[in-house]
Formats: C-alpha cells, structure tokens, sequence
C-alpha cells in the first residue's frame, strides 16, 4: 500500500468514525410519569375562593384541553388565613377538578395552603395584590372614535402586582382582546367593533403573572407543580364606539 | 523601576545563573513580504540545545554559551530559518518567508515541544492567518470561526462565533486586540467576529493554565495581533465575499501603517433566513508599527466596529459598538532585559430594545469602558526568565434593563466605577533538563483581591517525545452573563455585575492540564488532560428552571470540567500528497446551581474533527469533517392545561413542565465543509486568491435538538432540531496590488 493509500485509508476510516460518532439522530427523552398540578386564583372580590387539582399529561402522551381531575379522595389541603384560622378546600359539587372554600380575602394579605395531593405535601403562598387604583382614564365609559383602530391610554397602580391585565369581552362573556403589560402606563389597543363593548381590567400578582402568562409557566407551589395566586378586585368599563 | 534597579536585578540574576562565558545574542524575527513582527515564533540554538520564544514585538534574547552558535527559527506558515551567529553586540533580523501551512504544525503549535521554551505556552496555540484561512470560509473568512482547527474550542453551533474553551463559555473567555481587552467582538447577534480578516496577522488561544502575564479571564484568552505593516512591494487590497467588502491600504517603511475596513452591501442575514431583516454593520481596525533600524520599537492599535439591528425607535432592535484605542511602547532595552509600556482605552455600547429574556420582554442598555496603563519587565537568564509587571485600569459599568413586558424581570440599574490593580511575577528556570516555571498574579479591586498561584514544568522523555504540565488559579473581578444558549436569535444581550452580586462568591477557578507531545519524522502528535474546578460561576437562569421565582433572574454556583485531547497530524511527504490532522476531543463539563450537579448547557460530551489538505499546483483544496454529540438539553416532564376554566375567561392553553435540568441528549451533529483556493497573478503584477467554499455540503444535521415550545393546535411535545442548515456556498477573492 502506498503512503497516499494509506492516507486515503485512515481518513476514510475515520470519517466512518465521524459519522458514526455524530450522525446519530436519536435522544433520550425519559417517559413521562402521571402528575397532579394545581392552580388557584384568590379573589376578594368573590365570597368562594378556589383552586383546581388535575392530573397531567405524560410527555408522551398526546393532550388537549380537557379537564382530568385528580379523585378527590386524593386531595386534602386546607388555606391558612392571615389571622392564623384555617379553613379546608372541598370538592364543589357537580365539577369534577374543583375545590371551593368559603372565605373572603383581604388586599395585601398573604395566606397559605398545606395538604396533599395524591400523597405529596403541597405547600403555596400568596400576598394578595392592593387594590386596583386607575388614576386614567377618569371616567368609567371610554368614547372613541377612529374608523378602524383606536387606543386607551390607562395608568393605575396595585400593591404587589406584576402584571396588569385589560380584557375586551365579547357580548357573550368570551374574551375578544387581550392586553397585558407589566408598565404602570400603558396603551390599550381597541379595535372597532359593536357601539358598545366592556373593558375588565385587573392586576395579577407575581405567582398567578408567572404561571397564567408565561410560557414555560413558572411554578410557585412546592411539592407538585402549579401555583396559588391572587387579583385584585377588577374594575369594569364601557367602550363606547361613536 | 529606575535604570539602575533594573540593570542591579539583572546582575544579581544573571550572576546567580552562573553566566560566566555566556553571551546575548538578542534579535527580531520578521515575516520577509512586510517586516511584520512574529510574535510566538521559537528560536533555538542548536550548541545549547534550548528555545526561546519571540514576544509580541517578534523579539527574543538568549544567552548562549559558545561561538558560532547556529539559530533554527520557525513559525508556523513560514519556512525555516537558519542563522549562524558569531560574538557580535549587533541585534538580529530573521525574515521568515512564507511557506505552505502544513496541518501537522497546527497540532505542534499547541505544545512548547523544545526543552527550555517557554513553559507558560502550555496551552497556547498561535496560528497565522494563513492556517485560518485554511478552513472553509462560511459566507466570509472569519478568524474567530476558524479556531475550529483547535480541539480545545467548540462553538454552540456552525452560526456562530462564540469560541469555548474546554468547556467554558465565551463570557467566561475574553478577547484581546494586540493584547488590549475589547467585549463581545461580534457581528450579527453572534454569528461572526466583528474583526475583518484583512486585519488578522495571527491569532492566539491561550487555554487556562495560562503565563501568570495574562488576567482578567476565567477559562481561555483568545488574543488576535493586527498588521500593522504593508507587505513586500504591497500598498493596498481587498477582499470581496457575496456579502461585503474590505479594502485595504498600508505604507510605510519604519514607521508603518496599516488600515482596513468593511462594509456590508447586502443583508447577510438573507443568507440564513428567508426574511429580510434590516442590517448593517461596520467595522474599521487601524494598526502602525515604529521601528529603529529594522526592530520593532512601538505598536498602535485602534479598532471601532458597529451595528444596527432594525430600529429600536420602531419598537424592537439592537444597536451595538465597540472602540479600542491602544499602544505599547519598548520603553527600555537592555543586553537581556527590556521594559515596556502599555496603555489602552475601550468602550463598548450595546442597546437592545424590546428582546425576550427569560419570561419577559426587556430593554437593555450597557456601558462598559477600561482606561490604563500597563508595564512588563522581561529578563532573560542564561538558564531561564523572569517576567514581572503591574498595571492599573479605571473600569466603568452601567448596566440598565427595564422591563417592558412579563410577570417580573425586574428593573434594575448597575453602575459599577472602580479601579482594578494587578501585579505578576513569573520565573522559569531549567533544572537539569527540565524547566519549570512558577508565577504568580495578584488581581484586585477595591477591598478585593484574588491570588492566582500558576505552576509549569516540562521535560523531554525521549528526543521527539514532550511532557509537560501545568496548575493555575484565574479569577475575574466582575460578572458578565449572557445568554448560555445557540445563536439561533439574532438579538443578543448581557449583564454586567459587580463580583459578589447577591452574596455570589468571587469567581475563581483552578485550572490543571497535562501536554504528552510527540513529533516524529512526518508524524505530530498531542495528547492533553485538563481539568478545573470553579466557584463563582454566573449565568441567566434558565426558563426550564421553573420553580424559582420569577424574579430570581440570575443563578450562581459552581463548575468542573474534565476531559482529553488527542490530536494526531500527518504532514504530507511530498508535493501532491495530502495532510491530515484528526482530533478526537472527550469533555465532561458540570454547573451545580445548588441542586446537585447537572451536565452544562453546552457540554459536548464526543467531538471528532478530520481536516486534509492537498496541494495541486496553484491550487489549495481543505476539507473539514466534524461529528459530534448533541448537548444537553432539559427535557419535558409533563404537559399542564394553563388557566383556570370558570373564573378568569382567559381561556387554556398548554404548557409545559420541565423534567430534571439537562437530563437528557440531544441528537449527534454532523458536517463536513469543502475550500478551494485558486492563486493566481491580476493585472498590473497584482496577486490573487479565489476562494471557493462550501459549508455543510452534505445538509447534515448541525443543530441541536430542542423542545417546541406549545401552542393552541399543539396535541403532542414535538422535539426538533432547531433550525436547518442548508449548504452554503461561498465565493470569495483577494487580491494585493
């Protein structure tokens, strides 16, 4: 074998190695387990606080946006109140993955849940954002008059929130536009549509911000997945399309 | 140091030596076609059998015993020179011609190799731009992508030109211009160095254990020398590639200048996406050189580059830049001591407006300039060196990030004035035949100051066989974190912290590497060990880090790596045969962030390398085959409906829920790229070079595999390579006239 030969042989050879090496198109993704998570968002604008415990789906399973409630024999938790009382989440009747407790909530105070879910200790905590102030617009109808795209210019402020978060709603309730932004001054896009539309605007706090408005979410109960988080008592508007 | 101290130093120390019947011969090693100083060039005296290196002016001194003494004077891409030296008092010039890159040198140029060469130049490798322009060019020659010859550096993928260093990530490198510090020396996001090739003479990567001479860099220092002089009957050039073009011009004879600059004439992001995204940038470097009577006695350096990333009045962009303006002077030469100075001054800007950092969207606004002066005293001993120096820099910092978006990146503003010392003292002396060296650094700033204790030795095994090692402590006195992920987005930001940030500890890491060298009739060969352990390691926590609060946008911890390096060249035997270098690079690289330790983000475990070479007459054929296995990535554990179904009306959608971080691999890559260059005379005694090239000609799969995030019509977790590379061809001509 001549020495180019064996020049040509051993890069031959190792570009096999290479490919070899290198060219593997497979990855080990470990198979996903079945697990609850949890979610739940104090209103103090509600006299029934809840949370939802539902199983989620393995990684290598297909999904969709059905609801798959954890049994709840599998579930025990209980909210601790400022003043140090506690009151415990029970099945609401008739809605599988639904756990009420009757309570009012407090502005700016922190509660807590402990318990287990599906024999996991699960703890959340959660500081109840200040009431929603919005110092603009003034006046509680709003009147535009552009031909096709309009804005609102809102400034508010709420202790402890992260997020503010502006809501068009449709006549039937559903969500037609959806702004959220963490400025304390901020522009709301409103495109024209019926003479009258109602605007919700209301302020997250940091766990319900990171979990309800993120992607990844980010999760602040410990144990299992998921969060406890608050809003600020909402303040409705008119739209008023001239 | 006064005159008189430094000549009584240099007594005392060379009377310690024994010098009695030893003699300097002192000198400067040029390139023949411009004069242009060699740094890192390896002078040998065959009577004594030791070599010494040339420093960053092409000078060397050493002390030989007898007369005549014959001088074997190599640099990599360059013909050997051969000088017999009488008893003369006369400075040396060696012109060292160019001469074909051989691949076996760039293995070589990794290891000292040579019994009494500086030991500080363990894990040093110097390349000309000559060896850089040996590996296909991706749309343009780019020094920075180019250090893929090295098996000690990795990059996250084919876009980009961030260099790590044995398992490191570039903000944990640093980048020096003529040994002047300069920040994020990038061009679109990060895809290529900001430095045009025109103005690369050579480049070097000094992978930690580094000289006790060098600071201010956690893992390796990659350090480019400029030109600074015209070639041999040369005034002026050009290199035209289908996205820019950067003439040249130079002049000159002892005081020498040279100036180069590129412009950008279509949008070279077109290349990689089908989008047209409003780009430019600019870049100008300006190098001079003062010589007396032929040796290098001062070195100018200035360099500014710029770019614009849409419109940042429009909503979302980034605007960058970055300006170096330095000096070094050879204030002071004595028989076998010299003493320079050095001052330098940069700045770099960068804002970003409207970028995703974590779960938000923020905009970025960075300051960063260093001002100072530096001073290097170099005393050559019969049987060794000792280098000492001290420099003082005034550094500035602001980093502002205001947050536009998200549920709290949280507003922050860091200003951060101080002035940093440093202080080193390194001695290498040869016992018996092996040289050991030992230095130390002292950094400092404010009540802060960290020791770094380096420690080297090598010792010839056999005639052709090396071994060396080496120990050393590096630290860095602030915090630069960026983005640890690819480049597949074009925006790019960091933030700059004051050390201790939040309790954070000093980063500091200790560095041990072992050498075996072997060079033996056509056949090179190294084989590295290194390893490290760090503390004070920063990076932006990663979006997969769920359970941490939003918030918490930085992580700190700790590092190790440990790893091989086996490099074997083969020079070709004659005209028409190819050479070949193969690599084979093993590393294990972890973080723990306070959970345990998880693989690092960027960690390739197995990484093969195959370069050939073939000369055919005029023209120079290169391939490039790499094959490696895919990083890690964090994968998902199980998907969440997001958003509660009766209360908020704020719908459902999917979201994911990541599993333990970095837990699983993805997918192997693979590329193999094709360079032809065509030489050839232009008109008026004009000389060409044609370059052809394609990068990944094979369409192999060279990104890595990444989970898609979800959206409303997802049902299934789909795992995909992150982008397509297609192959990219391209064109390229320089001509010098």
């Amino acid at each position: 074998m001549t020495r180019i030969e064996k020049l040509l042989t051993l890069g031959l050879a190792s570009m096999g190695l290479l490919v070899q090496t290198g060219c593997s198109g497979s990855f080990d993704v470990p198979l996903g387990q079945k697990t609850p998570y949890l979610q739940g968002v104090l209103d103090p604008s509600r006299s029934i606080q809840s949370i939802w415990v539902e199983w989620g789906t393995p990684s290598d399973s297909s999904f969709d946006a059905s609801i798959r409630p954890v049994d709840t024999s599998l579930v025990h938790v209980v909210l601790f109140l400022p003043d140090g009382s506690q009151a415990p989440f029970l099945p609401a009747a008739g809605i599988p993955g639904r756990f009420d407790v009757g309570v009012s909530i407090l502005p700016e105070s922190t509660y807590t849940i402990r318990g287990t879910v599906d024999n996991v200790a699960v703890t959340a905590t959660v500081t109840v954002p200040g009431v929603l102030q919005v110092l603009e617009p003034v006046s509680d109808t709003i009147r535009l008059s552009a031909v096709f795209l309009d804005s609102v210019r809102f400034k508010w402020s709420s202790k402890q929130a992260s997020l503010f978060v502006a809501q068009l709603l449709a006549t039937d309730g559903s969500t037609q536009g959806l702004t959220v932004t963490s400025d304390s001054v901020d522009f709301i896009p409103v495109f024209r549509s019926a003479d009258t539309i109602p605007l919700l605007v209301r302020s997250y706090e940091g766990n319900a911000a990171g979990f309800l408005f993120s992607s990844p979410p980010a999760t602040s109960a410990r144990g299992i997945a998921g969060f406890l988080g608050a809003v600020a008592t909402g303040r409705r508007f008119t739209i008023l399309w001239q | 140091m006064t005159r008189r101290a430094t000549v009584v130093l240099v007594a005392f120390l060379v009377s310690a030596e024994n010098a009695s019947a030893q003699s300097v011969v002192r000198g400067s090693v040029v390139t023949a076609e411009a004069a242009n100083p060699i740094a890192a060039a390896r002078v040998t005296s065959l009577r004594m059998m030791k070599t010494v290196t040339t420093d960053r002016f092409g000078r060397f001194a050493m002390w030989v015993g007898a007369f005549p003494d014959t001088l074997v004077v190599t640099f990599i891409g360059r013909a050997p020179d051969t000088v017999v030296v009488g008893n003369i008092s006369t400075p040396l010039v060696v012109a060292l011609a160019p001469a074909p890159v051989p691949l076996a040198d760039v293995v070589v140029s990794g290891s000292s190799l040579s019994h009494g060469s500086d030991a500080s130049t363990l894990s040093r490798w110097t390349l000309p731009a000559d060896a850089l322009r040996l590996v296909p060019a991706g749309v343009e020659f780019d020094p920075l992508r180019a250090l893929t010859l090295l098996p000690a550096v990795s990059y996250t993928t084919p876009l980009s030109a961030r260099p790590l260093i044995r398992g490191y990530s570039a903000e944990e490198s640093s980048f020096r211009l003529d040994g002047f510090e300069i920040v994020n020396p990038y061009h679109i996001g990060r895809f290529f160095g900001a430095l045009p090739g025109e103005a690369v003479d050579q480049v070097s990567v000094n992978a930690a254990p580094f000289s006790a001479s060098m600071g201010g860099s956690l893992a390796g220092i990659i350090d480019v020398t400029g030109r600074s002089r015209p070639p041999r009957g040369k005034r002026g050039g050009a290199t035209l590639s289908l996205v820019s073009a950067s003439p040249w011009l130079s002049g000159g004879d002892e005081t020498a200048w040279f100036g180069t600059a590129r412009a950008v004439y279509l949008s070279a992001l077109d290349v990689v996406s089908s989008k047209h995204i409003p780009y430019d940038f600019q870049d100008v470097y300006l190098g001079g050189a003062i010589s007396r009577n032929g040796l290098p006695r001062a070195h100018l350096t200035a360099f500014f580059s710029r770019d614009h990333l849409l419109d940042q009045d429009q909503g979302t962009g980034m605007d960058w830049n970055n300006l170096l303006l330095g000096t070094r002077l050879r204030l002071a030469e004595w028989s076998a001591s010299t003493l320079e100075l050095s001052a330098a001054g940069t700045r770099f800007s960068e804002d970003a407006t409207n970028v995703a950092a974590r779960h938000s969207k923020i905009d970025v606004a960075n300051r960063s300039s260093r001002i100072g002066l530096g001073t290097d005293l170099n005393i050559q001993l019969p049987r060794g060196r000792v280098s000492l120096g001290a420099g003082a820099y005034r550094r500035a910092i602001t980093n502002q990030v205001r947050e536009r978006s998200g549920p709290g990146f949280p507003t922050s503003d860091v200003a951060l004035n101080q002035t940093e010392f440093n202080l080193y003292g390194e001695w290498q002396h040869e016992i018996g035949s092996m040289t050991l060296l030992v230095g130390t650094r002292v950094d400092a700033v404010g009540s802060h100051g960290v020791v770094q204790p380096r420690l080297y030795a090598g010792i010839p095994l056999t005639k052709s066989v090396t071994l060396e090692g080496g120990l050393g402590r590096a630290s860095r006195l602030f915090y630069m974190i960026a983005d640890p992920r690819s480049e597949p987005d074009v925006a790019f930001y960091d933030f700059w912290l004051p050390i201790e940030h939040n309790g954070a500890s000093t980063p500091i890491v200790d560095h041990a590497s072992a050498t075996l060298g072997i060079v033996t009739g056509h056949l090179t060969a190294r084989v590295s060990a290194f390893g490290s352990s760090a503390k004070g390691l920063g990076e932006l926590r990663p979006e997969t880090d769920q359970d941490a609060p939003a918030a918490a946008q930085f992580r700190f911890g700790k590092g190790r790596t440990r790893g091989l390096e086996a490099q074997v060249g083969l020079a070709a035997a004659g005209k028409g045969l190819p050479s070949l270098t193969l690599s084979y690079t093993l590393t294990t690289s972890e973080r723990n962030w306070g959970d345990g330790w998880v693989p690092w983000s960027q960690e390739r475990r197995h990484t093969a390398r195959l370069f050939s070479q073939l000369s055919l007459g005029r023209w120079l054929l290169f391939s490039a085959a790499e094959a490696a296995s895919g990083p890690p990535f964090t994968p998902v554990d199980q998907v969440v409906q997001v958003g509660i179904p009766d209360s908020t009306g704020l719908g459902r959608f999917p979201g994911y829920i990541f599993g333990k971080e970095n837990s699983s691999r993805s997918a192997g890559t693979f590329r193999i790229d094709l360079g032809a260059t065509y030489q050839f005379k232009g008109p008026w005694s004009s000389d060409m070079w044609l370059g052809l090239s394609v990068i990944n000609v094979g369409f192999g799969p060279v990104a890595p595999t990444e989970v898609q995030p979800p959206d409303l019509s997802t049902t299934r977790v789909r795992y995909e390579r992150a982008f397509d590379l297609p192959a990219v061809p391209t064109v390229t001509l320089r001509v010098e006239f």
